[in-house]
């Protein structure tokens, strides 16, 4: 059985050494940049940026699987702007009846570098945190219990439902619904997994919630924890850096 | 310690009340064994007595449940979590889902009562000892089997030493020795004065460790009183619950008068068809 | 005898190196047999076998003389049904008899057939009253009764039970282990995994103790139960009557109150 996580022990700086709140802020900072940086070429160095940075964290590979996975979302960008873009003037590709162009796929270009910096980012402090220490981290700080918890139930979303739908694809096999083999019996087999997903997901919600409840998760007031908080060095300067460079960004944006 | 008063409650979506005109008083250091069928309204007078009922679950209710004599209806469920307890049925659900490894698990009810760190380290460690489970404090609550969850449910409910334990089902998933073990847990707590409530359908377990058993059938106490009372009642099996098979086998030997004392344990029924023997032949 | 299922020299390992089943050998005939053993013996990891979903590290398990490596999982399921432990694992339709319906209309039957199957099934298990609820809005005991059922709908050789009487009331347990008797008078191989001595002992025909992913014993229960050495191994404990018939010295192993009942008044009460 899985853990419902995607965060994975590996020995690398952003494992290791960054802690969560800074790597929280570098997401933050990599969103922003990634809606005011207004050029192409400045939008493909951001997203470039943001690889690279999976790539030391040595993610690549599971972040490219999550990207893969928006790619519809990408494909549908390009063809929505490449045909309907207002600024449409001069065709690049006439397929058939279909005329792209080159101002909407240029458009298109720079959002869908957006949306993968943006889904890069995300996926780097997911894939490279414990949900349990950013969840701890900013409950130390002041952040309320009922948010955080909000916060470490989103993050686990992805990670239950691929568990979930493994038990239902066991389920469904043990009463002969064939789900392994060819693309297409695994696709024809992907439709009646996802009113059971989503189902099951909603499931024990309410008995989830009476158990915190229980354990006096409402309570007000201070809180202790069990564990220590971890002690990093040198995250000081490297915030710093972080908040400096978009601040900067933000100015050159707005005044320059 | 716990008063019920005329207590009716009907869930909103339900047609019948799940539980009717119970009158009940429980006093420290009781442990009670609560039986019926499934749908009988055990977990319901679990969750009145928790204050889950008014404070999550909606409702038509009469009548009162005081605890410590504090009527629930007024209390915070917070509040209510520092003297009660309470067991779920599923021990999936009990868990807060949020946690990497058993022991931070277990002590998530104590970091939101604000428990000093070194006292904390100390009761979580005395919960994974009483428990049995100190082997597997390091790892990570969602690879756990059945009985291991079942374990660390009771463990991070116990952790909060609430005046008041309340368990649904806490044996389902357990192998016999598992549910030995669980049982010995609550002998011990038993002896430090906890007052335990224990919704269970294993009868030899109830027989041996309970002080009084209460018979719920569709809402209603159809008997409240001490086991063997309750156990060799004639009219049992229309509540919809068998007697231990020793009360049984001693039944089916020796055909007792009604309101004789049966046997209910192993030890008992030893002696009694013992002495049923020599008697029958001198 | 007809032997539908049968384990050869089966080792499995979920990790390289960590053998849950050892050389384990057992076959299944018609008839029913329970599965005993302490939590972790690889009771569940021999079932998931039997059904497919895993296969075997090294031996093989035939089906029907077939060896199971031939079959898809879903293939499996026309000839052996598996109840899982946990019935949240396996309900995924949102009303009771949608869910009954799936594996009938799975295997090839007309949605009619399937209906009547299902509303059969339901039948036999106390839920006709509940066919349109959506199984989340039903107790934990009756989710488990709906996964007996929707098994049963498919009409299997053989039906696989994993722990049935969790959280069963007593009119629970006497449903099951009805069907149970009714299954082994249709000529069906039944093979449940059990916690419960005494259901075992009142239900099954056939015992089989497991520790360490090997079998340690397997006979009629007044036989098994009989051997503490094999309890022992197995962490088992013997049903109560026959503890009991053990404490007050009777020489028969007796399982049920009425055998009991017989041999203490045979054995204790004769005029002599």
């Amino acid at each position: 059985m899985n853990t419902p996580s995607l965060y994975r022990e590996q020995n690398t700086f952003f494992h290791k050494r960054m802690d969560p709140l800074s790597k929280l802020l570098l997401v933050c900072c990599l969103f922003i940049d990634a809606f005011v940086v207004p050029t192409l070429p400045g939008a493909c160095l951001l997203a470039l940026l943001t690889v690279g940075l999976l790539y030391l964290a040595r993610e690549l590979g599971r972040a490219v699987k999550i990207l893969a996975g928006c790619a519809l979302l990408l494909i549908s960008i390009f063809l929505i702007q490449g045909l309907f873009y207002q600024n449409n003037q001069t065709v690049l590709l006439q397929v058939g009846p279909l005329s792209f162009y080159r101002e909407g796929i240029s458009y298109a270009l720079k959002i869908s570098l957006r949306v993968i910096t943006m889904i890069a980012a995300g996926s780097l402090l997911v894939l490279t945190t414990s949900p349990t220490d950013l969840l701890e981290a900013c409950v130390r700080r002041g952040v309320s219990p009922r948010l955080a918890y909000m916060l470490a139930a989103i993050l686990q979303i992805i990670p239950l439902m691929m568990r979930n739908a493994a038990k239902i694809q066991e389920a469904q096999e043990a009463r002969g619904m064939a789900v392994r083999g060819s693309l297409s019996t695994r696709f024809r087999a992907f439709l009646p997994l996802l009113t059971p997903l989503i189902l099951s997901s909603f499931v024990n919600i309410q008995e989830r919630s009476m158990a915190l409840e229980v354990r006096g998760f409402s309570l007000g007031g201070p809180r202790t924890f069990y564990r220590s908080e971890p002690v990093y060095k040198g995250m000081l300067p490297v915030r710093f850096v972080l908040i400096g460079s978009t601040l900067g960004i933000l100015c050159w944006r707005l005044f320059g | 310690m716990i008063r019920m008063q005329q207590f009716t409650y009907r869930y909103s979506e339900m047609a019948r009340p799940a539980l009717e005109g119970i009158n009940l008083v429980i006093e420290p250091g009781e442990c009670i064994g609560l039986l019926g069928s499934n749908g009988a309204g055990k977990t319901t007078l679990c969750y009145a007595i928790m204050g889950l009922i008014p404070h999550f679950f909606q409702g038509d209710l009469t009548g009162e449940v005081r605890v410590n004599n504090q009527p629930v209806a007024k209390m915070d469920l917070a509040a209510m979590s520092r003297q009660v307890g309470m067991v779920l049925q599923n021990a999936a659900n009990q868990l807060s889902g949020t946690k990497m490894t058993v022991e931070e698990e277990i002590a998530f009810g104590l970091e939101n009562f604000a428990i000093a760190q070194e006292e904390m380290r100390e009761r979580v460690d005395w919960a994974l000892e009483i428990l049995g489970i100190a082997g597997i404090r390091k790892r990570n609550p969602y690879q756990l089997s059945g009985g291991q969850l079942q374990r660390v449910a009771i463990a991070s409910v116990l952790v909060l030493k609430p005046q008041i334990l309340l368990l649904d089902e806490p044996t389902s998933q357990l192998d016999p020795k598992g549910t030995e073990e669980v049982y010995q847990v609550l002998r011990q707590l038993r002896k430090e004065g906890i007052t335990i409530l224990l919704a269970e359908h294993k009868v030899e377990m109830l027989a041996q460790c309970c002080t009084r058993l209460i018979v719920l059938n569709e809402g209603k106490i159809m008997a409240d009183a001490s086991p063997h009372a309750v156990l060799g009642h004639p009219s049992l099996p229309d509540w919809g619950v068998e007697a231990p098979v020793f009360t049984q086998a001693y039944q089916a030997v020796v055909q007792p008068h009604h309101g004789e004392k049966v046997p209910i344990t192993l030890r008992e029924t030893i002696e009694r068809l013992n002495q049923y023997e020599q008697a029958y032949r001198g | 005898m007809n032997k539908l299922i049968e384990v050869e020299q089966v080792s499995f390992a979920y990790e390289p190196g960590m053998n849950v089943l050892n050389q384990l050998s057992i076959a299944f005939a018609p008839g029913v047999t329970a599965v005993l053993g302490e939590n972790g013996a690889g009771k569940t990891t021999l079932m998931k076998l039997l059904k497919g979903l895993l296969k075997p590290t090294a031996g093989r398990i035939k089906i029907g003389g077939r060896d199971t490596r031939q079959y898809s999982a879903a293939e499996i399921a026309r000839h052996v049904g598996m109840i899982f432990q946990n019935p949240d694992e396996q309900i995924f339709k949102s009303s009771v008899l949608d869910e009954v319906m799936f594996g009938p209309l799975q295997i090839g039957q007309s949605p009619a057939e399937a209906k009547e199957r299902a509303l059969a099934a339901l039948a036999a298990l106390d839920l006709s009253d509940v066919e349109k609820e959506n199984p989340y809005d039903l107790s934990y005991a009756a989710r488990k009764r709906i996964g007996i059922a929707s098994i049963l709908a498919m009409n299997p050789e053989a039906i696989i039970f994993d722990e049935p009487t969790i959280a069963q009331d007593q009119q629970g347990l006497r449903r099951i282990g009805q069907i149970m008797s009714e299954l082994k008078a249709e000529g069906k191989t039944v093979i449940a995994i059990l916690h419960d001595m005494e259901f075992a002992a009142r239900y099954c025909e056939r015992i089989v103790l497991l520790a360490r992913g090997g079998v340690i014993a397997d006979g009629p229960p007044a036989l098994v139960f009989a051997n503490d050495d094999w309890l022992r191994q197995a962490g088992v404990k013997a049903p109560g009557l026959v503890r009991l018939g053990q404490a007050l010295q009777l020489s028969q192993t007796t399982v049920t109150v009425e055998q009991f009942s017989q041999a203490f008044r045979t054995e204790k009460l004769r005029a002599d």
